[in-house]
């Protein structure tokens, strides 16, 4: 269960959670799990825009599996593909990078300014 | 359990298209429906609740305070693994959909921008913002966790509106719940005259619009004081064609004169407001609604009339989802306080899924 609340509002209201709360009993947990979630979302971007691929390029007559086996993009298509990449990673990966904030810095409420 | 269990295929013959703000990929989009997938696993696949109310049933019983019954509650969900995944799930939930919304906006931000600037002046709808108005320092609180408030970024309107698309699970995609509680839930003052509609705090406007499509003869306004929510209901209802007004203005202090409407209309409202102001608004209410007029609000239901479960939630709702007012309205007796506001009960105030409905009226 949670943690208890740390950050004040404005006018009486409840204390808010800081920025980083933590649910289980070691952050890290709480880190993997966000991966996990993360990583599921992903996914899910890619299995939705891979049934969209292979559903228009079958329906068009344009590609088949042998040809997508085949496939090494050019160089300019492997630059995007690793921008993209590196996005993904720091996507899946932000959870890690918050442990450190986390720790760093008292949790002020993030519900309020 | 949803928010609202409403009967919605009345709402969507009306073909209430709404205009959900546009992201700026298909991915986005994809990555969002997963989103919302996982929130409906939080809310009812994963069965928290069931498994928190077999544990709880001696809780159940309403008489208790609701308070002594919350503490309870949350030392039987301490020693239940399954309440940190929860926990932890919920509050990722709202992360993961407020970072993904706010980027895909961003993305396209002059284009919004844009969007925005050119729906001013036009019509039918039309828009009164206050230049000199300044935003009480009580709304500096970020609600449902959304990034910068709801008035700090001139997105702020449309992430809201696609915010609260995923936060419905795809029960208001087409606005159906607002056109719902409008078409179905929504009752006339006694002798039936509706000509001039206030609409409490609007945010994009859809229930404004949704009253003025039930009541096309009355004058609708819907006011907020967020500019950039007024700004995207505005262009919203330009989209639509639908000739409505939003003002700039604060609940508690709206301007208007004595007695001036017929009908004052409110959902989820009170439980963003400390109650110093929640006071301050219904004494308003009682000012601008005439004789007779029908004040309806939609909130949060009542703490005391919670079941277990529901009383956890709202703990962690008011304390980790950023709803710093939520436990002001909900453990408050709305019925009492609109009593003594000079309010009379119109109709019994009931249940909708996990909010509930009060009908007041004022004596003749
Ligand atoms: C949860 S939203 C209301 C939902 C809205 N009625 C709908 O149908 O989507 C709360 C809204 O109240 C507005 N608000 C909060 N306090 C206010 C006040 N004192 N005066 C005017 N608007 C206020 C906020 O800007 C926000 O748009």
């Amino acid at each position: 269960m949670s943690k208890g609340p740390s950050g004040q509002t404005p006018e009486g209201g409840a204390p808010l959670v800081g920025d980083y709360p933590v649910y289980f009993n070691d952050p890290v947990q709480d880190a993997m799990m966000n991966m996990i979630l993360e990583l599921s979302a992903q996914l899910w971007m890619s299995m939705d825009r891979m049934y969209a691929l292979e559903d228009l390029l079958a329906r068009q007559g344009i590609v088949t599996a042998a040809a997508l086996d085949g496939y090494r993009p050019d160089a300019e298509r492997a630059k995007a593909l690793r921008a993209r990449r590196e996005r993904f990673t720091h996507d899946i990966l932000r959870d890690l990078k918050s442990l450190t904030e986390g720790a760093a810095s008292a949790p002020a409420g993030p519900g309020t300014e | 359990m949803p928010l609202m269990e409403v009967d919605t295929s009345q709402a969507l013959k009306r073909e209430n298209a709404t205009i959900l703000p546009e992201l700026a990929s298909r991915e986005d989009e994809s990555y969002l429906d997963f989103v919302e997938s996982l929130r409906s696993f939080v809310l009812d696949g994963m069965q928290f609740d069931q498994q928190l109310a077999t544990r709880t049933a001696h809780l159940e019983d309403t008489s208790e305070p609701p308070a002594e019954r919350l503490e309870k509650v949350r030392e039987i969900a301490i020693d239940m693994p399954i309440a940190s995944v929860r926990d932890r799930l919920m509050r990722s939930q709202q992360e993961m959909k407020w970072r993904r919304i706010v980027s895909s906006l961003d993305a396209r931000r002059d284009i919004h921008l844009d969007r925005l600037k050119s729906a001013e002046g036009r019509g039918p709808a039309r828009l009164e913002l206050n230049p000199d108005f300044e935003a009480p320092e009580y709304a500096n609180v970020h609600f449902h966790l959304q990034p910068d408030g709801y008035h700090k970024d001139p997105l702020a309107g449309f992430r809201y509106h696609y915010g609260t698309k995923v936060f419905f699970v795809g029960d208001n995609d087409k606005d159906q719940l607002h056109a719902s509680l409008v078409n179905n839930h929504l009752p006339l003052p006694a002798d039936g005259r509706v000509e001039r509609i206030l609409d409490l705090a609007c945010s994009v406007g859809q229930s404004t619009t949704a009253l003025k499509q039930r009541f096309p003869q009355a004058d609708v306004t819907g006011i907020d004081h967020s500019e950039p929510m007024l700004r995207c209901a505005h262009h919203r209802a330009v989209e639509l064609g639908i000739d409505v007004c939003f003002a700039q203005r604060l609940v508690e202090n709206t301007g208007y004169d004595d007695d001036s409407f017929d009908m004052v209309f409110s959902f989820i409202l009170f439980h963003e407001i400390p109650m110093r102001i929640i006071r301050e608004t219904l004494a308003e209410v009682n000012r601008v609604l005439r004789p007779g007029g029908m004040f309806a609000v939609y909130d949060f239901m009542m703490a005391s009339g919670m079941t277990p479960a529901q009383l956890y939630h709202r703990h962690f709702d008011s304390r980790h989802n950023g709803e710093a007012y939520g436990d002001d309205f909900c453990y408050t007796d709305f019925d009492g306080l609109l009593k003594e506001f000079g309010f009379v009960e119109a109709a019994p105030s009931k249940h909708l899924g996990t909010t509930q409905v009060w009908y007041a009226t004022l004596p003749g």
